[in-house]
């Protein structure tokens, strides 16, 4: 096989280094790329004896164009992980100080401390595509009819408390609940939904009305454990591809 | 169901649905008319480089897609760097990036772009746009080509003193 040298090698990854001065001290561009095609800079900034290094938040401008929403808990995660290289994460920015001659390792540290805090859009859980509560109330609304459907309509149950219930399907003649619709989309929705549910079961008027807690059967996190909660307060039913929640519309009509 | 045109199979939308229902959503998407009414609000605190701001968009004809318009600008270094991105959840459907601070690499071609460049879906390759505008005008042009409406208030970002002369 003709193939490159070792030393073509070596000179075409030189080659996807650069450095130019600016007024921070240097701009110091990596033979590394984001997920996002974006290419690793990191400034090397002159402090004391030393440099500062760091990489003007774009591992976290990366994490957050994805979609991820960084919360003091994400961010203490993002933190440790920077950490096990040796950097800090402070404000959303990577950083290293280091002496005179340790500017190169450290650049090449930062760097993949900072690609890091950008991968971290792969390890968190993945913003779903579509509204959940939105799929529930279209399928009802396909399934059942517009006209026995209301969305988001306000229920004051025993405790005072105002709830927003996903919806409320209509008896035959449209006078009076025949059910009571809850859209559960993930793990963390459970508590909220568990709370208006058993506050509503025992509100008098509407506690014999079925009440149905639909879960996000797909990559929600919905445990055994949530489900056994929702079913001391409603009928509960997974919702996944293609489900039409007869169910529901079985027990409605 | 809205106005978006998709095969019959699609017509049920699932949380994750397998990749080819994704792709036709997506351009059904793109080319949909969609609005903003959120008014732009900068998120700085807490970051010592950096601001974004996150708006909501809506598409009338496929109410269930979660869109949002993320933007971000790098508020201390030269030249100015701004991105505007269009999610549909944390998927990547749409985007612009102004002034990179290097280069963007094609992961099909290899290729390099080094000046403000598009993507559009599926976003494996940049489209090198030389203009130099406000980031203004970038936003507006941003809006005309994601075929999106905006009724809400554009705010400047909040560049610190030495990017000032680029607004």
């Amino acid at each position: 096989m003709v193939g490159p040298t070792p030393e073509q090698i070596k000179k075409s990854l030189c080659e996807l280094t650069f450095v130019e001065a600016d007024k921070y001290g240097f701009e110091i561009v990596l033979p590394q790329i984001y997920s996002n095609g974006e290419t690793v800079v990191v400034t090397a900034q002159p402090e004391g004896d030393g440099f500062f290094v760091h990489d003007s938040g774009m591992g976290a401008m990366a994490l957050e164009a994805a979609g991820v929403s960084t919360s003091p808990r994400l961010h203490e995660e993002i933190g440790k992980g920077v950490r096990a290289y040796g950097c800090q994460f402070s404000q959303f920015r990577v950083y290293k100080q280091c002496s005179v001659a340790d500017v190169a390792q450290t650049a090449a540290v930062v760097g993949c401390a900072s690609r890091l805090v950008a991968d971290f859009a792969f390890q968190t859980e993945t913003r779903p595509m579509f509204d959940f509560r939105r799929q529930v109330v279209e399928t009802l609304l396909e399934t059942i009819g517009a006209d026995r459907v209301r969305e988001n309509e306000e229920v004051i149950a025993r405790s005072g408390t105002r709830y927003q219930v996903s919806a409320i399907v209509l008896d035959t003649k449209l006078v009076k609940p025949a059910a009571y619709v809850e859209a559960v989309s993930n793990h963390q929705a459970v508590a909220r939904k568990f709370r208006a549910l058993y506050d509503m079961m025992h509100t008098p008027g509407i506690a014999e009305t079925p009440r149905f807690s639909v879960f996000n059967d797909v990559q929600a996190g919905i445990s055994t454990g949530d489900v056994a909660l929702l079913k001391d307060v409603s009928e509960t039913v997974g919702f996944r591809e293609r489900n039409t929640l007869s169910q529901i519309t079985g027990s409605v009509h | 169901m809205g106005g978006l045109r998709r095969s019959p199979e699609s017509s049920r939308l699932v949380q994750q649905p397998v990749s080819s229902e994704i792709d036709s959503l997506i351009v059904a998407l793109l080319a949909a008319e969609k609005r903003i009414t959120d008014g732009v609000g900068w998120k700085s605190i807490g970051r010592a480089d950096y601001s974004s701001s996150t708006l909501r968009v809506v598409c009338p004809s496929e109410p269930k897609a979660v869109l949002r318009l993320v933007m971000q600008v790098q508020r201390r270094n030269l030249p100015q760097k701004a991105s505007f991105n269009l999610l549909l959840g944390a998927t990547r459907i749409f985007s612009l990036d102004v002034e990179p601070r290097r280069w963007h690499k094609n992961r099909k071609t290899l290729g390099t772009v080094g000046v403000t460049h598009w993507h559009t879906w599926p976003c494996e390759e940049a489209e090198p746009d030389d203009r130099t505008m406000s980031h203004k005008e970038w936003f507006w042009e941003f809006l005309q080509r994601s075929r999106t409406t905006f009724t809400g208030r554009y705010r400047k970002p909040p560049y610190e003193p030495e990017q000032l002369r680029l607004l």
